[in-house]
């Protein structure tokens, strides 16, 4: 009897214990279905945000092209002689565009600093004069009962760094300074700079003596849309400044008290240039030519599909550098038209209906390998460089185009810089490095600098060489690196932006790129030891 | 290549059956000995002492072998793989670190050796103790060597003590390190993921190697409390569970699980270093896809070697596989098996996991690590 008891208690007990297990499986399964549905979830919001801000940068492209017309015909009225009312009018309408252009172009960065496409255009700065600058750009916003203090003492040497973000910072934040300060003094200051290896650690401050911010708003500054003011302003500024020094590697702090005022500290690095004191700066270079240069003999085409564009162009060649242009619709009729005429240069849109930008390069590099072709977009995202690049591109420049744009391409054509071949192989690497050189030094300083870059280059070579051969992304990364720096020096532009672009693949262990590109580029270097 | 693989409930049974092996004509150059806290791993060690082959062993969170379509997810067993690989292409070293060494200088020291074993090494390195620095150490280890890969050893989630032993030599506190001639043996490796981030990406605003102490300026402690609401009571589970996703400044992506939570300080302290300035958020598991993601990382590496014929095939999972997949576990193993060409397999389910080809950096948690090994004839 007891036998028989417990015999079906066990039953009992399996039964039980089944039951568990059922239980348990379907917990186990539940569990993983509720991962799995909360993976996906999270995955359509990421497609949802991604094409929300596709959507806001592709909204942002297209109103600047009406709006770039806008400015650049008022810019071109601005001229015609007008009467007082019709000056104000035509200022209020600038202004307006000009708010509506910057807004447009915060929005558009927003954009891409939340889908992690903000690529920095490092280049070799005159750190100091850079910030000088920005001084000077916010100079006429500051109240009149206010001072402007600024410590920004000069750095013997030269450091990488992408102008045109860190004035982004620097002039956000003194706007905002200039914005919240009625009276007293605003203080714009190199606070630090430490040497770590060949990184610089830069730290500079912004200290003013306004309005200060509220506890409440503090905690919310760099979000996007936090904006201090109730007011006005997008509430952009601050937030890009925040991410773009965080793209630096850096920071931004703030310290404030209300009714005394706000101290913004920036911290960013960069790397520091082997280079001392000698300049290369694109814009000095301008500054120092213009004043001598004729422009007007100058063959130009520009293929632009928006023709309201296009007549600006026109009209801004013709004011400005008074030159004539010719101009193509697309693409084809480009192609058509450079084999048909003798052009000195082309102005190519990247994007355009029938045969875009990239195609009619391409075309046009079957049959003329010598004529400068600048790309202008308004994407200016890594991938649009490389392709302008490869499909035999010389330069590129980001709309709207500004006058300065242009006079720097068309004084690189008066100086020769664009006669580096493409996509064929004549060698005249060593005749540029000649010309380059010869722009600061003598024949025999020259040659002797031309040797010593050979010798760098051969080990640069035979490093990547070897570090490819292994895979090594990272000893890769430091190789096109050294490389670069060659290139800089023996002022082989394109080649040195090869360069940079191989070791940002380098950089992001991207090697199926690196294997795309390096036989060509390794053979682009090679011919300068031909 | 010949091979065995036992498994056993006790060192008693394991040593019968090793003895038995030899035994049958079966001669072993090198041995797998993959064994649960549940047995003194010191008298284990010690037993193994009368074998002249090599032995790497490891404490563990759960034993796997798999062999001719036999898949096995053990817990407390010892699981031993014996092989007959040529024995002139591996060396092996168990170390301490001493009071006097660091971690970097430790890797530095064992991948010196390792050259001057073999001109073209790889390392198979095994770790042991909770607070051991691995990314420290590994840093040194790349010094001279790329080709890592390895594990951390467990303690079927007791978090107690660690071992890695030979015959010789047992630590709870060191690393083990089997070098292999690639001049003579082929090895591949794959990692597969299954966490995925969610949410908004943070920045860690200040840390010091595995110690967060602020993200996006707040303590770091916030981070995971909005999300979760956890306590130290909910670690490390929670922490495994849901890793944080790093994105290191020179863009690769790892996941560190936070091990521990500082009330005090409002810090988080993770199983592995995270970079100040790295941009994180926090992950959690893909579901039952893990499996297709594992087995495919595997697959993907052999697609790219097409006559890469495998000879034994090492797996190295996370712990946190185990415990988010339960009985799921063992059909992630047997895909691992059947996309390995169904070789001999062993492995242990690990506190982290080693593992380097074009990354630069080699420690991970939350992955699965495969090394597939061929024989060079």
């Amino acid at each position: 009897m007891r036998k028989k008891l417990l015999k079906k208690r066990i039953q009992e007990l399996e039964f039980e214990l089944n039951l568990l297990q059922v239980e348990h499986t379907q917990l186990e399964k539940s569990k993983l279905s509720t991962y799995n549905l909360l993976y996906r979830v999270n995955k359509e919001l990421d497609e949802a945000l991604a094409n929300k801000q596709e959507f806001i940068a592709s909204m942002s492209h297209e109103l600047r092209s009406p709006l770039t017309a806008i400015l650049g015909n008022s810019s071109l009225l601005a001229e015609t002689g007008l009467t007082k009312q019709q000056q104000r009018y035509l200022n209020q309408l600038n202004d307006s565009a000009e708010f509506l252009m910057a807004l447009l172009a915060d929005l558009l960065d927003v954009s891409k600093l939340k889908g992690s496409k903000i690529e920095l255009n490092v280049q070799e700065t005159h750190l100091d004069k850079l910030l000088i600058h920005c001084a000077n750009m916010v100079e006429s916003k500051i109240a009149e009962d206010v001072e402007l203090i600024v410590n920004i003492p000069s750095l013997p040497y030269y450091a990488f760094a992408d102008k045109k973000r860190v004035q982004q910072i620097f002039v956000n934040i003194l706007t905002n300074a200039a914005k919240f300060t009625k009276k007293g003094k605003i203080e714009f200051s190199l606070f630090e700079i430490n040497q770590i290896d060949d990184q610089l650690e830069v730290i500079v401050t912004v200290k003013d003596t306004g309005a200060g911010i509220a506890e409440n708003i503090k905690e919310t500054l760099f979000e996007p849309f936090a904006s201090t003011d109730v007011e006005e302003g997008t509430g952009l500024g601050l937030y890009i400044s925040h991410e773009l020094a965080a793209l630096m590697g850096g920071k931004i702090e703030v310290d404030s008290i209300v009714g005394e005022g706000t101290c913004f500290k920036v911290t960013f690095y960069c790397e520091k240039s082997s280079l001392k004191m000698r300049n290369l700066t694109t814009n000095t270079y301008i500054s120092k030519e213009k004043t001598r240069r004729n422009y007007e003999h100058l063959k130009v085409l520009i293929v632009e599909d928006i023709e309201i564009n296009r007549e600006f162009l026109k009209e801004m060649f013709k004011v400005f550098f008074s030159i004539t242009v010719d101009m193509a619709e697309n693409g084809q009729v480009a192609v058509e038209k450079v084999k048909k005429y003798s052009y000195d240069i082309i102005f190519m849109d990247m994007r355009m209906p029938i045969l875009n930008g990239l195609e009619a390069s391409k075309q046009i590099r079957d049959f003329n390998q010598t004529i400068p072709i600048i790309c202008m977009s308004a994407n200016v995202y890594r991938e649009d460089k490389h392709e302008a690049q490869v499909a035999g591109m010389n330069d590129f420049i980001e709309k709207p185009l500004e006058h300065t744009d242009i006079e720097t391409r068309l004084a690189k054509l008066a100086t020769s810089v664009f006669r580096e071949p493409k996509n064929k192989d004549i060698n005249r690497l060593r005749q540029m490095s000649m010309q380059h050189f010869q722009e600061y030094f003598d024949e025999e300083t020259s040659l002797k600098f031309i040797s010593m870059a050979e010798n760098g280059l051969k080990s640069s070579i035979s490093n990547i060489e070897k570090n490819f051969s292994k895979k090594e992304c990272f000893s890769l990364m430091e190789n096109f690196h050294a490389i670069k720096g060659v290139l800089v020096n023996l002022g082989l532009e394109e080649l040195s932006q090869t360069a940079d672009l191989l070791q940002d693949y380098a950089k992001d262990d991207d090697f199926v790129n690196i294997e795309k590109n390096i036989d060509l580029f390794l053979e682009k270097v090679k011919e300068f030891f031909n | 290549m010949r091979h065995k693989i036992i498994s056993a409930k006790s060192i008693k049974k394991l040593i019968e059956e090793i003895d038995n092996t030899i035994l049958n004509n079966f001669t072993p150059t090198l041995a797998f000995v993959y064994s649960s806290v549940h047995y003194n791993i010191t008298t284990l060690s010690k037993k193994l002492k009368k074998y002249d082959f090599l032995i790497v062993g490891s404490s563990t969170v759960g034993e796997i072998y798999a062999n001719n379509n036999v898949t096995e997810v053990k817990n407390e067993t010892i699981a031993c793989m014996l092989v007959d690989l040529d024995k002139s292409a591996f060396s092996l070293k168990v170390k301490d670190l001493n009071k006097e060494e660091d971690y970097y200088k430790l890797g530095t020291k064992m991948a010196q050796w390792s050259k001057k074993q073999f001109a073209n090494p790889a390392i198979l390195t095994l770790t042991s103790g909770l607070h051991f620095d691995n990314d420290t150490y590994l840093k040194g280890l790349q010094t001279e060597v790329d080709n890592l890969f390895g594990a951390v050893a467990g303690d079927d989630n007791l978090f107690k003590d660690t071992y890695v032993f030979s015959q010789n030599k047992m630590t709870t506190f060191g690393a083990l390190v089997l070098a292999i001639d690639r001049d003579k043996i082929d090895i591949l490796s794959s990692r597969g993921f299954g966490w995925s981030g969610i949410g908004t990406q943070r920045i860690v605003t200040k840390s010091i190697k595995n110690i967060v102490y602020t993200i996006d300026d707040k303590p770091a402690i916030n981070f995971y409390k909005e999300y979760l609401n956890i306590t130290q009571d909910d670690m490390p589970s929670m922490g495994a569970n849901y890793p944080l996703e790093v994105q290191l400044t020179n863009g690769q992506v790892l996941y560190r699980a936070a091990v521990y939570i500082n009330q005090d300080e409002g810090s988080l302290i993770f199983s592995g270093h995270v970079e100040e300035g790295a941009k994180v958020r926090i992950s959690a598991p893909i579901g039952e896809q893990i499996i297709d993601h594992v087995e495919e990382s595997v697959s993907m590496t052999l697609k790219e070697k097409k006559d890469f014929k495998v000879d034994l095939t090492l797996i190295f999972p996370c712990a946190a596989h185990k415990n988010l997949l339960g009985s799921y576990g063992k059909r992630e193993v047997e895909a691992v098996h059947n996309a390995s060409q169904q070789t001999p397999l062993i492995g242990f389910y690990a506190y982290g996991e080693i593992a380097s080809s074009k990354e630069s950096n080699a420690f991970h948690n939350e992955t699965f690590v495969t090394v597939l090994l061929r024989e060079k004839i």
